[in-house]
């Protein structure tokens, strides 16, 4: 057992975790954030997605010790408060009724407020390409794509509008 | 929507209000199958047999249980000689063991079940379980299965038997005879994997009295119910199972899964058992039949269809499960829907050493609308007709008679085909493109039924605080059941939809349910919900008007009634309630089937099939390209017949959502087996797809009845069917080539460009 500490949405969190243990299980197991999802277990379906020091990663792909010190941020660990990205992809996702069953859907939401908050001028067939890593069996893709141009317009890449 | 933290109401434990869970669905607090938690549970893992066929000799563990954290291996052998655990179970054939004892028939049927402190532990052991089998010869393919000699799985199904069904009407072979064009093919479709995001999940737990519990991931709670209470030799109230959403069915989730294992563990170990599959667990859990289907259509020189024989051959895999009574509906809806004299269908379903095959989205229909519909184009191309003039001579119109014999009421096919036919510009053009592209449009209409005869039932309870909740065991799973059936009971009681909520599933406290499959639950369960509501409307006006006769019915708003006593005085739900010192009040509904629905004869299968027939239609515009077989769907649009549509948005969202689904088994999914062995049990080498596979262009059309008083008609299924056979369509009109054997894989497009002897006359 190792004792690993990383900031878990915001708040200094530690686990004793076995060396092999992926991130995706002590998220899931023992941090009760189950907005992280497993799927397939071998980085092509991003039902598992996290944002790690802000970028979006699979979470199965990654052992736990290797993000002692980082900063892990999950789908539930949305502030809308402080962060005006989060809010706007929600609610761009909630009114387009973006969603069948849903497992995959918040690993996709957040997968697009990561991306936005690294480049908010990403245009929606960027970021359509970028989500070709984000598997929906339900096929909810055109209702993901109308969240996604609801976010970010219909033109190519746009000018100026700064957010996040 | 509010952000204020005080309105999530996550709070409540058995129910949810439906446009939080949209926002819940997207941060991720949306609680799935997966999610439950039960405490002091312990975790187990299968062992798994290696080899396809062959009779297990010895079984070691001695090892496996040194690993620490180990709390039990139990084996087939040990299960075998349990007087109170049931030799074999299935719902139609007694031929499945709970885990394999004597033989094993398909590689991943479990045969021994390790019990652990962790999951991890659970793995680590299994594989140190040393399981010794003798092989014996194996058979894969269903055809190959029926031939005399075949290695049999079942003795007492010598030829591997597993459903043989006919279908009489008319003379069709004297007909064929006369017909002056006859086009005969035949179709090929192979294992599919459901792929549902979430794996399947089960926790169970004994109660010291003997009372079983489950958690399960099912879309059939009440079978499930039952099917545990006759392997454990229980009475069924003594087994309470409980389902959250899932995370994706599509047929999946529909047989006992994991919940005997589970069951079996708990028992073991006398604490709760849970049990997830990782997703190579879950490849070998449930698949879609493989199918070859020879179809000869006769027809008139002007199109007028005149004669259809059908040969289907299914594979069932090494159990049977549902096969032997669901490959009688894959040929009933064979020959299409179409107004056909003279039809013939005959369908025997195959033991094969492989997965065990179940209803996969749109079941037993894709593997047969694929045939038809492939056939209907090749038909027009050797009559020189335009397909889509050839469906509209021939599709089903009110009156007509379908191969059951039934008078077909309500059928809008050609309205159908008109639709999808615009929604992709069928008549124009292809726009410019570089030469090696191709580009073509296809079409395929598809008919299919709902299961027959079935039961649904709900209480819709008033509780004191004034709450409105629907109780019912129709599961959610990605199709919007909840939501539709807060919309029913909501419009009904007229308050907002956002102020009923709906349980999670609970035998104990959700009443009766055939099963969530077959698009039937708008149908059956709406129908239940809406009579539940009604009864609970009249028990509250009674509750209003009690001690003044004559005082007319109380109207209805948003939790209260308005009363004339004389003077109009409204009454909260919760007050009335309270006057009449009521803790809840409840109203019930429930939908049955006439009697007789669904009974066929035996010989001919002439009779009333179904009590709801669904009807779609899809068209696409594809992009072959032809240096590298490549096949690309540009625009797909699905048109279905909804009836009384209870939520457009949703309607489109199945119709549309259907189409991708279904765009995978046409272009990328295929089960492959070398020696008995699943080659790709994983999302890498079976590719489902992403949205870059997607059309560019998505479109629905939903036709709908506007008589206030029709039925809904399910659609979940409607366009997942006929996607195979419009792209195939499509691919012969861009190249001229045909191909009857899905999946339409770049290698396979490449070889039928280059080989010309399946092009088309
Ligand atoms: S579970 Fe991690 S990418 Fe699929
Ligand atoms: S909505 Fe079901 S997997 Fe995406």
């Amino acid at each position: 057992m190792t004792s690993v500490e990383f900031r878990l949405n915001g708040a200094q969190v530690a686990f004793d975790v076995a060396g092999r243990e992926t991130l995706l299980e002590t998220l899931r197991d023992t941090a009760g954030t189950t907005s992280v999802r497993y799927c397939c277990g071998i980085g092509v379906c991003g039902t598992c997605t996290v944002l790690l020091d802000a970028l979006p990663v699979s979470s199965c792909l990654l052992l736990t010790v290797m993000v002692d010190g980082r900063d892990v941020v999950t789908a539930e660990g949305a502030d809308v408060r402080h962060s005006p990205v989060t809010r706007r992809v929600r609610d761009a996702f909630v009114d387009a009724q973006a969603y069948q069953c849903s497992y995959c859907i918040p690993a996709i939401a957040l997968t697009v407020r990561g991306l936005l908050q690294q480049d908010p001028e990403m245009d929606a067939d960027e970021l359509k390409t970028a989500l070709g890593g984000n598997l929906c069996r339900c096929g909810s893709y055109p209702q993901v794509l109308d969240a996604v141009r609801r976010l970010v317009g219909t033109s190519g890449r746009r000018g100026g509008e700064q957010d996040g | 929507m509010t952000d204020d933290a005080t309105t999530y109401p996550g709070r409540e434990p058995l129910a949810r209000r439906m446009t939080a869970d949209a926002w819940d669905r997207v941060i991720g607090r949306f609680g799935f199958a997966v999610d439950r938690r039960i405490e002091g549970s312990a975790h187990a893992f299968a062992v798994r047999s290696s080899v396809p066929h062959g009779t297990i000799t010895a079984i070691d563990s001695n090892e496996a249980k040194t690993v620490p954290g180990v709390l039990a291996v139990i084996t087939g052998p040990d299960v075998r000689v349990d007087p109170s655990v049931a030799t074999t179970h299935g719902e139609t054939r007694q031929d499945q063991p709970v885990l394999a004892f004597d033989k094993v028939r398909y590689v991943g049927e479990p045969v021994a079940l390790v019990v652990a402190e962790t999951r991890t532990a659970a793995e680590d052991a299994a594989a140190l379980v040393d399981v010794e089998i003798a092989e014996l010869d194996l058979v894969v393919d269903h055809e190959l299965a029926g031939q005399p000699g075949a290695p049999v799985l079942h003795e007492a199904w010598p030829d591997n038997e597993c459903g043989t069904w006919t279908l009489r009407h008319g003379d069709a072979e004297a007909a064929m005879a006369r017909a002056e064009v006859v086009h005969r093919a035949t179709y090929r479709s192979p294992a599919a994997n459901h792929a549902p995001m979430e794996p399947h999940v089960a926790t169970a737990a004994w109660l010291p009295d003997g009372r079983l519990e489950v958690w399960t991931s099912t879309q059939a709670p009440y079978p499930v119910r039952r099917r545990l209470a006759e392997i454990f030799g229980l009475a069924e109230d003594r087994v309470r199972v409980c389902v959250d959403p899932l995370g994706g069915g599509f047929g999946s989730k529909l047989d006992l899964r994991l919940e005997a294992l589970v069951a079996l563990g708990s028992r073991a170990v006398r604490r709760p058992v849970r049990m997830e599959l990782r997703r190579d667990e879950v490849f070998v859990t449930s698949a879609k039949h493989a199918a070859t289907v020879t179809i000869t259509t006769g027809a008139d020189r002007d199109g007028t269809l005149r004669a259809r024989i059908v040969d289907i051959v299914y594979n069932g895999g090494a159990y049977a499960l549902s096969t032997p009574r669901s490959t009688r509906t894959g040929m009933i809806r064979s020959p299409g829907p179409y107004a056909i004299p003279d039809v013939l269908c005959r369908v025997v379903g195959r033991y094969t050493n492989t997965v065990p095959a179940g209803p996969f989205r749109g079941a037993m229909t894709g593997q047969v609308c694929w045939a038809h519909e492939s056939a209907t184009d090749e038909l027009a191309a050797l009559l020189g007709m335009d397909p889509l003039e050839l469906r509209m001579r021939n599709v089903l119109r009110d009156g007509d008679l379908f191969a059951t014999g039934e008078a077909m009421h309500g059928m809008r096919y050609r309205e159908l085909v008109d639709a999808a036919a615009k929604g992709v510009d069928w008549d124009a053009d292809a726009g410019p493109t570089r030469p090696e592209l191709a580009r073509g449009k296809g079409m395929a209409v598809v008919l299919k039924s709902t299961r027959t005869p079935s039961r649904s039932e709900a209480h819709i309870v008033l509780d004191a605080t004034g709450r409105v909740t629907v109780r019912t065991s129709t599961v959610e799973m990605g199709q919007g059941a909840h939501a539709s059936m807060a919309q029913l009971a909501a419009a009904r009681l007229e308050m907002p939809a956002d102020d009923v909520l709906v349980s999670t599933i609970d035998t104990h406290r959700t009443p009766f349910d055939t099963t969530t499959s077959s698009s039937r639950s708008t149908l059956t369960m709406g129908t239940a919900v809406e009579r539940a509501a009604d009864d609970l409307r009249r028990r509250i006006d009674e509750l209003a008007t009690a001690g003044r006769p004559g005082t007319a019915a109380p109207t209805h708003s948003n939790g209260a009634v308005t009363v004339a006593l004389p003077e109009p005085t409204v009454l909260r739900y919760e007050d009335l309630l309270a006057g009449a010192g009521l803790d809840e009040l409840v109203g019930t509904g429930c939908y049955q089937s006439p009697p007789g629905a669904g009974e066929m004869d035996p010989e001919t299968t002439q009779g009333m099939h179904t009590v709801s027939w669904h009807q779609g239609a899809v068209a696409v515009e594809v992009e072959v390209d032809v240096e590298t077989g490549r096949v690309r769907v540009l625009r797909a649009h699905g048109a279905s017949f909804a009836g009384r549509a209870v939520d457009e948005r949703r309607i489109r969202k199945q119709t549309e959502g259907g189409m991708i689904f279904g765009l995978g088994q046409v272009l990328m999914e295929e089960v492959v087996y070398d020696d008995g062995q699943v080659m790709n049990p994983n999302l890498s080498d079976y590719q489902i797809p992403s949205i870059l596979d997607a059309p560019e262009r998505v479109g629905s059309t939903v036709l709908t009845d506007p008589d206030p008083d029709a039925h809904p008609h399910g659609v979940g299924e409607n366009t997942v069917p006929p996607m195979a056979p419009a792209i195939a369509n499509a691919i012969c009109a861009a190249t001229g080539v045909r191909i009857r054997d899905l999946p339409l894989t770049p290698e396979k497009v490449l070889r039928a460009i280059h080989e010309p002897a399946v092009r088309t006359p």
